[in-house]
């Protein structure tokens, strides 16, 4: 198997295409591609990009993908400007099957039972992949952002799916405005659509998830009112009250997401003791209007539920980041399998601008894959999906780390 | 077991007590947790916003930086940062202005390699200075050569600067080739009219003197002219008076040399084709340069010219002495004739007239001269012949004769590499050359009156007195008014007017007009050895009837009066 990258961050979109598959077959040596995954900014123009990448590689390669806030190669890392991004990868016997659906706002769960259906998932495949629009409705007129939820998707897909397998994949989201996104859809561009693929017997999925969040307190609260993906009372009182007196000021309000702080969700044994690995954390993408509540990235937080106040470490962030990834190539060297290509899904909240860190937590990822000469492309998301204790889920402010490695 | 009421009540009461220490403990603790949580968040707040204020303040240099970068690299003025004497900065300017990648210039072994050799040492010692604080040059020019080797000027200014701890030079470049070539070209004009000037001074100088000895060697030469008619051969003394009057001649071609060159002497042009010219002219010379090779690569057509011939075979042969002496041992002279268009003229020397030009080339294979030399030839009395065989007029009078044909001259040398001259004629091409027609030498007597006008006296004189010998009956006026008078008077008895051009009060060419005007059909030969006005040749083309020019012999005075009266 051959791979190569590619990066470019120019405003001609039709351009920056071109350079990125050039660059990507040039880096792998490639003449016959049998893949693309694709990336592009929400500045650019996506139909003339994929014309772009089009150009290079032929109408019969399918490329998957979509909207990202940024992209990560080996060597580039970018959610500023026009950042694009493309990995190309040679095969000489097929690994991957590709389906797409359109349909996801309608019914995201019907959407992912539609897309297992489609891909027709085997016994012996060893994961799914999945792309899929994180925006139901932008945020505008008054009207808070609706997303299209993991959960049922991901619970579509179980359903479509003969045989269970773990879901990996990503929630895109083109730019910190919540604007619409697009999606690579193997032969074409397509709108509010999910894009997946089955990666077959032939390659081993290896991943890890990257966290940095720590209780604020470690103080259980109780979700006494909560609609969708909004939490309106906690303990009885209203939530963005309760938020004001920790942050001593309403400063908080205007940073979207908010900054340092997420919601938890312990997955362990109540007072069990403190394990970052056992949280899900939600980012809470803004307050409604008046303040009557906080929305979060996803409707899966209901009435009656306790979660705790969660505090983003930047350096633990790094620190995850770094460790997780030289464990992961590690464990791959160690077991003799050879890191083909990895993909990088990496929360938007996560990047140096938005999490308040001098370094950039990717940073890490990178060292680690170009240690190991294994090529990398990464993309900021709004949604991570992988297996988390022993369900697949969608996941906040992670990190995933997904190494393809073959025999 | 059972335990007694009192026993229960008060272990159910120190239970009781126990869970409210417990709730109470549970409540102090949450507290604490609380404001430890709240105390870590705003601390992580605050300290989230100071790490956002540095990370804009971060992008906001890189942007500066980024500006600043943008300034730079877009600069058309070059940049470069030497430390050490190596190129550690330098923008896209200069990697443009010398013709190398940035990449290339940094990585130079020699740093200074781009500078031109006979500039580097220069350079080198400037710089050296400019690191040690020395007094320096803020800015000076050096040569460059580019990487393909074409040479540029420019202009650099050099300021000391710290650079990541060290000490360092900012140079900055301006390419300053067209302004050194502008000013290269501002000076060669400058000198062009600072020659120029000199030359009319010179001229007018020389042609002064030359005036002023041709009269006296008129009167002289007339004078003995006349003695020598009146002697017998035999006499003892007729030898010595025609060595006199030899000596005298040979004067008088001093003085038409400084006349030459002051281009005051008057013209009798006639369209001519200068191959005949220099073909005789050679082969004259060649008869006595016998160690001199001779090579004709005479242009078939070419075009006419209008030319005065004596003058021309005058510049030739001056040219040829000079190529003779430049070759004592003998050598090559090619002589080239060909037509020529403007265009292809060496227009950094002079700016010819548009149009075509017969080009006649002279080039010997002697010493050669250096530029030094060569800047001063055509100065009056330059020469670099040992004292006595040079009179320094040769070529003077080559340059006023070109010059008095509206031609150019030029001439390349180095020395040992001999001396090429070109002379630039303006062509015509649609009047027919005239065949030179053979000059009667013999003295003859003819009967008549002659009107003889000249201010000096000495010439009035003696011109007089060989015009009675003729057999004239002679009327002498010293001054153009005296001649108007005499001519009202005598206007149809008179058969001659012998006319000087030069003189004080009412000139040559108003008597000549005054004259014209009262009797159309009048013979007037025009006598003149120095035009100061520049007009003699403007009358000559009048339909003039005649020239003489001064000083002549009694012989060339009867010859061409008999050249008059025969045309009726």
């Amino acid at each position: 198997m051959k791979v190569g990258t590619g990066f470019s961050n120019q405003g001609d979109s039709r351009e920056s295409g071109r350079l990125v598959a050039g660059q990507a077959l040039l880096k792998g040596g490639i003449e016959e591609p049998s893949l693309m995954l694709a990336f592009c900014s929400g500045r650019t123009d996506a139909h003339a990009f994929f014309q772009g990448l089009r150009s290079v590689v032929g109408d019969a390669v399918p490329i998957i993908g979509g909207s990202a806030i940024g992209v990560i190669t080996n060597s580039e890392l970018s959610y500023s400007g026009h950042p694009c991004g493309a990995m190309v990868v040679q095969s000489d016997r097929p690994f991957l099957r590709i389906a797409s659906c359109s349909d996801l706002p309608e019914s995201e769960h019907q959407a992912g039972r539609l897309l297992a259906e489609k891909l027709n998932v085997q016994p012996d495949d060893q994961a799914l992949l999945v792309f899929y629009d994180s925006i139901k409705q932008p945020p505008g007129d008054g009207r808070p952002l609706e997303l299209n939820a993991s959960a049922p998707l991901i619970a579509g897909i179980e359903t479509g799916c003969a045989n269970p397998l773990p879901v990996f994949g990503a929630g895109l989201i083109a730019d910190y405005g919540f604007n619409p996104t697009i999606q690579f859809c193997g032969s074409h561009v397509g709108t509010r659509s999910a894009v997946g693929a089955v990666i077959g017997a032939d390659i081993t999925p290896c991943y890890r998830i990257t966290h940095g969040c720590t209780p604020l307190d470690g103080i259980y609260h109780r979700v006494t009112r909560a609609e969708g993906a909004v939490i309106y009372e906690l303990d009885g009182e209203p939530a963005v009250g309760m938020i004001n007196r920790l942050y001593g000021s309403r400063e908080w309000q205007k940073a979207t997401p908010v900054d340092l702080l997420t919601i938890g969700i312990y997955q362990g044994e109540k007072y069990s003791g403190v394990k970052e690995s056992s949280y899900v954390n939600r980012l809470i993408t803004g307050v409604l209007p008046e303040s009557k509540g906080i929305c979060l990235f996803e409707p899966d937080i209901e009435t009656g539920a306790e979660v705790q106040f969660m505090i983003r470490d930047s350096l633990k962030m790094i620190e995850s980041a770094r460790s997780n990834s030289a464990d992961l190539m590690a464990e791959i060297e160690s077991s003799g399998r050879q890191a083909l290509f990895a993909i990088y899904i990496d929360c938007a909240g996560r990047t140096a601008a938005y999490s308040k860190t001098a370094g950039e937590e990717a940073a890490e990822i990178q060292k680690a894959l170009n240690r190991a000469g294994c090529p990398l492309l990464g993309f900021y998301s709004g949604v991570e999906i992988a297996p988390f204790l022993n369900k697949s889920r969608g996941l906040d402010w992670t990190g995933l780390l997904l190494v393809m490695t073959g025999s | 077991m059972q335990f007694k009421p009192s026993a229960q009540a008060a272990a159910s009461a120190d239970l009781a007590r126990q869970l409210e220490q417990a709730r109470q403990e549970a409540a102090y603790y949450r507290d604490i947790a609380k404001e430890t949580g709240r105390s870590h968040l705003r601390n992580m707040y605050q300290l989230s916003g100071l790490v956002a204020e540095l990370r804009d303040i971060e992008q906001r240099l890189r942007e500066s930086e980024g500006r600043y970068r943008s300034v730079v690299e877009n600069l058309n003025v070059g940049m470069m940062v030497t430390v050490d004497q190596k190129i550690v900065f330098a923008n896209a300017a200069v990697a443009t202005a010398l013709d190398q990648s940035i990449a290339e210039m940094m990585s130079n072994a020699d740093p200074f390699g781009y500078i031109h050799p006979e500039d580097r040492a220069i350079v080198l010692e400037h710089h050296l200075k400019r690191i040690k604080g020395e007094a320096v040059p803020e800015t000076y020019c050096f040569r460059v050569l580019t990487k393909r080797a074409e040479l540029r000027w420019v202009e650099v200014t050099g300021v000391r600067i710290d650079w990541r701890g060290q000490l360092a030079i900012l140079n900055f470049f301006v390419d300053a080739t067209e302004r050194v070539r502008s000013q290269e070209i501002q000076k060669r004009l400058e000198q062009q009219l600072v020659r120029a000037n000199k030359m009319e001074a010179l001229g007018a100088f020389a042609g002064g003197i030359a005036h002023d000895f041709n009269n006296r060697m008129a009167a002289v030469l007339a004078y003995l002219s006349m003695v020598l008619h009146e002697t017998d051969p035999s006499h003892p003394h007729y030898e010595y008076l025609a060595r006199a009057e030899k000596q005298i001649r040979g004067g008088s071609k001093l003085t038409s040399q400084l006349l030459g060159y002051a281009r005051n002497k008057p013209y009798q042009v006639k369209p001519i084709v200068l191959n005949k010219l220099v073909t005789e002219v050679s082969e004259t010379f060649s008869q006595t340069h016998k160690n001199i090779h001779v090579h004709l690569n005479l242009h078939p057509g070419l075009c006419t010219v209008n030319a005065d011939p004596s003058q021309i075979e005058q510049a030739l042969l001056n040219l040829f002495v000079n190529a003779s002496d430049a070759m004592p041992n003998g050598g090559e002279l090619q002589l080239t004739t060909r037509n020529t268009p403007h265009a292809a003229m060496p227009s950094g020397k002079f700016q010819p007239e548009p149009g075509n030009y017969v080009e006649l080339q002279v080039a010997d294979s002697g010493v050669g001269m250096s530029a030094e030399t060569m800047d001063r030839i055509f100065d009056p009395f330059f020469t670099t012949k040992e004292l006595g065989r040079g009179t320094g007029l040769g070529l003077a009078s080559v340059f006023g004769i070109i010059k008095g044909h509206s031609g150019y001259i030029d001439v390349a040398s180095q020395p040992g590499q001999g001396t090429t001259f070109s002379l630039y004629f303006p062509a015509i091409i649609h009047q027919a050359p005239v065949e030179p027609q053979e000059v009667q030498r013999e003295i003859t007597a003819v009967k008549g009156s002659v009107l003889v006008v000249d201010d000096e006296h000495r010439v009035l004189e003696t011109s007089a007195r060989m015009l009675a010998k003729l057999g004239f009956t002679v009327h002498p006026a010293g001054s153009g008014r005296e001649a108007i008078e005499i001519f009202r008077q005598k206007a149809h008895e008179l058969d001659l007017v012998l006319l000087d051009m030069v003189m004080p009060g009412m000139g040559g060419e108003e008597v000549y007009r005054h004259i014209k005007e009262m009797r159309p059909d009048a013979r007037v030969l025009i006598s003149s050895g120095f035009d100061s006005s520049g007009r003699m040749t403007e009358v000559l083309n009048q339909n003039c009837d005649g020239f003489l020019c001064k000083p002549f012999s009694l012989a060339e005075l009867s010859a061409k009066v008999q050249e008059l009266l025969q045309k009726g």
